[in-house]
């Protein structure tokens, strides 16, 4: 790893200088050619003068040869090879013999870096002292720390001349002005190595290697790596850096663009330190660090958030299970057993097939293990084909004992082979007997997946299950018990909604949004606070104290609701607000909002104020004549055989007031929830006034008179008030509505032998046409009046009574009630 | 062979109820006491009967079909010339006897169930008050 990323910092360096702009050359080659290889031993020294003529400031010889004469007009650096001494790891110089005014430097290259000749050393370790690197020799300058890296411009000119062309002075003077000249053999000219500049064809040659080195050195370009402290606190840095700005974003969101805008700057950053700072950073680490970081933080919270899902996902058993009457799973095959049942499944039969083969009943339902004609062997090839499939097989040959068609399928879970074998459903309806049987196994496999899911890591015997599977089986499994619960507090007829301890809504049934939308409240985003000051008459400080009161004890607290004006009949609603006086020191505390309609109770109530009534109007005509008879019947001045009929008639009178008694007695005993739609003996006059009344702020708005016709004391008429009442207020608003100013509203209420006749007339009239389809549609959203009517008249025929409407345009329009008089 | 004067004639009495076994034992037992006694099941034939005879008592239900009690009482006071006195035998009413009541010619309440003799006495009462009070000849039953 450290291999590449070494690797990978000295491309970097390559990319970074390799285009770098080119500067003046400070170092020429001067190449040693045939010509002047030919001349006398004094041809050095008549080098050096053309060279010293030319201003040049040192001279390197790449390579010394025996017998060199040289001047000594010029400083002069001899490259001579170099040896490592075996004892130790120092080196020693090759001596040539005399070399006059000379210094010796070692010609030595540092080895390639991954075949890449970059580096450069500028002394080596001798026996007493550093033995300085020709380069640097040349360059006539030392480094603290010998390594560094040679800067290779691909624009850098190094220019190369002739030695014989120096001595011969055919170069001009002074063209070569502060240089530093390397004389060299033609062979060191040759491409020998893989440098920056042509990666991979040697194609460059030691001496232009070197003069790179030279130049570098000469005009302070050269990098150096950094040691191992100062890598290591700045790798540190960028980590702790970068971990504070994850820990504070999540690391998923930025997984991208965190590391990658560090890589940018990073990349800027050793650009910069190697152009201006001559430094190498370790790019590479660097680099990788931001990556390498980001995504161990994502792995560090992929696992605390799947340990804390993992205890979601506990939570949300213990919520599925625990709480449910499914808590004990060994009770499924029990539920199955008995719901199959009910979709008419004679005998059902449940069995596992254990790890070892071994076939063993779960459960049965007038059926027995016994029942099975199969042996292990023969049933084993079948349950296999069944195996975790949805497939259904005839049974007929398992258990050729049953009557009818059997099946069976598979409804375990890969780690419980369970199988059902049981009969065809039996009833009158087999295709909807036979859908419920599919739900039934349907929704048994669920829980029963969802269960062995759930609790895979709580034993060893278990799968082990990755936690996202846990998770979307906890969330999938609460999600639809979830959903039924909600259906199920849909059905419930009070208003309920449930708030958090902080008074932020969790879950309000059908019939509380109504009384939402009513009271214009939203219901995601009203508080308890808000709710109950809009729905009740309690102002802020009192509404204060109730909630801090039952957040504190619990309990519960009753109050009026106020009356929303969307109903023309008054509110008679309760607001109960309750906090569970068990959980008041839970976690999980709930607040809960009921809005009781008191109607009902009072509905209840009503019927039973009336029934007694009936029963004592009704009784004590019956006892007068009762009295009256018994009376009679020891008067002696009465005949024989009119004794008889008065005794017949006291058994009649009897009889009678037995059958009125029968009449209302079932309501008596009624549950006050059956009581709300009963009908029951009402004064009809009463409910009419009560109507008229209801119908008479319209009238007067419009000016229109209602004359009403009813009896000074009303019988008793079969129904129930508040179905009629409201009916008849909304056919009273109808007519009124069509009722020109000043005009008059007719209800008469005739009372006959048996019956009790209602009848309201008056308006414009419109068409019998438009008038049957406004009543008959109702349920599609006909308007406020006319679906009132609809629905009342819906409900009239189950108080053995009718309605019926008439009119034409011009000719009024309006509506008899025929109900049943009893008593 | 003229009558004398002072003749003593059974009062005619005029049951009206919409329950004929009470309104047949109501008729029984005060002809037992000697009375003169009609019966009309519901309002409007009691009103006929009172356009068409004399009667010295009208014993009224307040609750029956068609024409109830109350209306009975209203129409009897704006149509008849001769308004026999009324007592009112019904279930659904106090025995609280109002000017309200008296100025409609309500003279007794009597709240059902009532004994025979109560009854009888009550209505023997009833028929003497409203002698006193229009001068008319003496009527009587036979007790």
């Amino acid at each position: 790893m450290l291999g590449l990323f070494a690797s990978v910092d000295g491309r970097f360096f390559d990319g970074v200088t390799v285009n770098q702009p080119a500067a003046a050359p400070s170092v020429v080659i001067i190449e040693r050619d045939a010509r002047f290889e030919n001349q006398t031993a004094e041809r050095f020294s008549a080098l050096e003068a053309g060279l010293a003529k030319q201003g040049i400031e040192r001279v390197g010889y790449l390579g010394a040869d025996r017998g060199m004469v040289l001047s000594s007009k010029l400083p002069v650096v001899i490259g001579l090879s170099a040896r490592a001494l075996p004892q130790n790891e120092s080196w020693e110089l090759n001596s040539t013999g005399e070399l006059g005014e000379g210094v010796p430097a070692a010609r030595t290259l540092a080895p390639a870096q991954y075949g890449i000749n970059r580096v450069q050393l500028s002394a080596l370790e001798g026996r007493s002292q550093p033995i300085a690197v020709f380069d640097a020799a040349l360059a006539n300058r030392t480094l603290e720390k010998p390594e560094f890296l040679v800067p290779m411009s691909a624009r850098q000119s190094i220019p190369v001349l002739k030695a014989s062309q120096l001595v011969a002075g055919d170069i001009k003077s002074g063209e070569l002005s502060g240089l530093v000249a390397m004389v060299v053999m033609p062979e060191a000219l040759r491409g020998s190595l893989n440098t920056p500049l042509d990666p991979s064809n040697s194609a460059t040659s030691e001496a232009v290697f070197r003069a790179h080195s030279v130049h570098a050195l000469k005009t302070g370009q050269i990098s150096q790596q950094l040691s191992a402290l100062p890598i290591f606190a700045l790798l540190f840095g960028l980590g702790l850096a970068l971990a504070l700005l994850l820990r504070r974003t999540d690391p998923k969101q930025i997984a991208l663009v965190i590391p990658l805008g560090f890589s940018v700057l990073i990349a800027a950053v050793c650009w910069a330190a190697i152009i201006y700072g001559g430094k190498l950073l370790p790019v590479a680490a660097l680099l990788a660090a931001p990556w390498i970081i980001t995504f161990q933080r994502i792995i560090a919270r992929e696992t605390v958030q799947d340990r804390r899902l993992e205890r979601t996902a506990s939570r949300a058993v213990q919520t599925s299970f625990s709480r449910s009457p499914l808590r004990e799973g060994a009770r499924l095959p029990q539920f199955l057993g008995s719901a199959a049942q009910y979709a008419g499944v004679e005998r059902s039969l449940l069995i596992e097939l254990k790890p070892n083969g071994v076939l063993e009943p779960v459960s049965a339902n007038n059926a027995s293990i016994d029942d099975i004609a199969l042996s292990a062997k023969e049933l084993r090839p079948i349950l296999k084909g069944l195996r975790e499939t949805f497939a259904v097989r005839n049974a007929s040959d398992i258990v050729p004992s049953w009557e009818g068609d059997a099946l069976i399928g598979w409804i375990g879970t890969p780690e419980q082979q369970l199988f059902w074998l049981h009969t065809r459903p039996d009833t009158e309806t087999p295709g909807q007997s036979a859908h419920l049987v599919r739900a039934i196994v349907t929704s048994f496999r669920e829980l029963f997946r969802s269960r062995a899911d759930l609790n895979s890591r709580s034993g060893q015997d278990h799968r082990h299950l990755p936690i996202d599977d846990k998770v979307a089986s906890a969330i999938a499994l609460v999600g639809s018990e979830s959903e039924q619960i909600r259906r199920g507090f849909d059905t419930i007829d009070t208003a309920v909604v449930i708030f958090h301890l902080i008074g932020s809504p969790l879950h309000a049934n059908e019939a509380m949004q109504e009384l939402y939308r009513e009271a214009g409240l939203s219901l995601f985003d009203t508080s308890l606070s808000e709710a109950l000051l809009a729905l009740t008459e309690l102002d802020g400080k009192r509404v204060k104290a109730l909630i801090e009161d039952l957040m504190l004890n619990g309990a519960e607290m009753r109050m009026p609701m106020r009356d929303l004006g969307q109903n023309e009949r008054p509110s008679q609603r309760m607001l109960r607000i309750a906090a569970p006086a068990r959980n008041a020191h839970g976690s999980d505390r709930i607040l809960v909002l009921e809005a009781i309609d008191m109607r009902d109770v009072n509905r209840a109530a009503d019927l039973r104020k009336a029934v007694a009534k009936f029963i004592d109007l009704q009784l004590r005509n019956d006892f007068e004549a009762i009295l009256l008879g018994s009376q009679l019947a020891t008067d002696d001045r009465l005949a024989s055989d009119q004794l008889r009929g008065v005794v017949a008639r006291i058994g009649e009178t009897a009889r009678r007031a037995t059958g009125r008694l029968d009449e209302v007695a079932s309501l008596v005993r009624s549950e006050t929830s059956d009581l709300t739609e009963a009908c029951y003996p009402v004064d009809a006059t009463a409910v009419v006034k009560d109507a008229i009344a209801r119908a008479s702020t319209l009238a007067d708005e419009l000016g229109v008179a209602i004359e009403a016709d009813h009896p000074g004391v009303s019988g008793f008429t079969l129904a129930e008030p508040v179905a009629l009442c409201d009916m008849l207020v909304a056919m009273l608003r109808v007519v009124i509505a069509d009722t020109p100013h000043g005009g008059v509203v007719k209800l008469r209420l005739e009372e006959l032998k048996g019956r009790t006749h209602i009848r309201i007339s008056g308006g414009f009239g419109i068409g019998f046409d438009r008038l049957l389809w406004l009543i008959a549609n109702y349920e599609d959203g006909a308007v406020g009046e006319y679906r009132q009517i609809g629905e009342g008249m819906a409900k009239v025929t189950r108080w053995s009574a009718s309605v019926s409407y008439w009119g034409s345009e011009a000719n009024g329009f309006g509506f008899n009630i025929d109900l049943r008089g009893v008593g | 062979m003229s009558k004398p004067m002072t003749e003593i004639t059974a009062a005619h009495i005029l049951v009206v109820d919409d329950d004929p076994i009470l309104a047949g034992f109501l008729q029984l037992t005060l002809e037992l006491e000697g009375y003169r006694v009609a019966v009309a099941n519901d309002g409007a034939v009691g009103l006929d009967k009172v356009a068409r005879e004399r009667f010295d008592l009208v014993l009224l239900d307040l609750v029956m079909p068609k024409i109830d009690g109350v209306k009975f009482l209203r129409l009897l006071n704006e149509g008849q010339s001769h308004r026999p006195p009324i007592m009112i035998v019904s279930s659904a009413i106090e025995e609280k006897l109002t000017d309200q009541h008296r100025a409609l010619g309500v003279v007794d309440i009597a709240r059902k169930p009532v004994e025979t003799k109560e009854l009888v006495t009550r209505v023997k009462r009833a028929l003497a008050s409203s002698i006193g009070s229009r001068g008319q000849s003496a009527i009587a039953g036979r007790g």
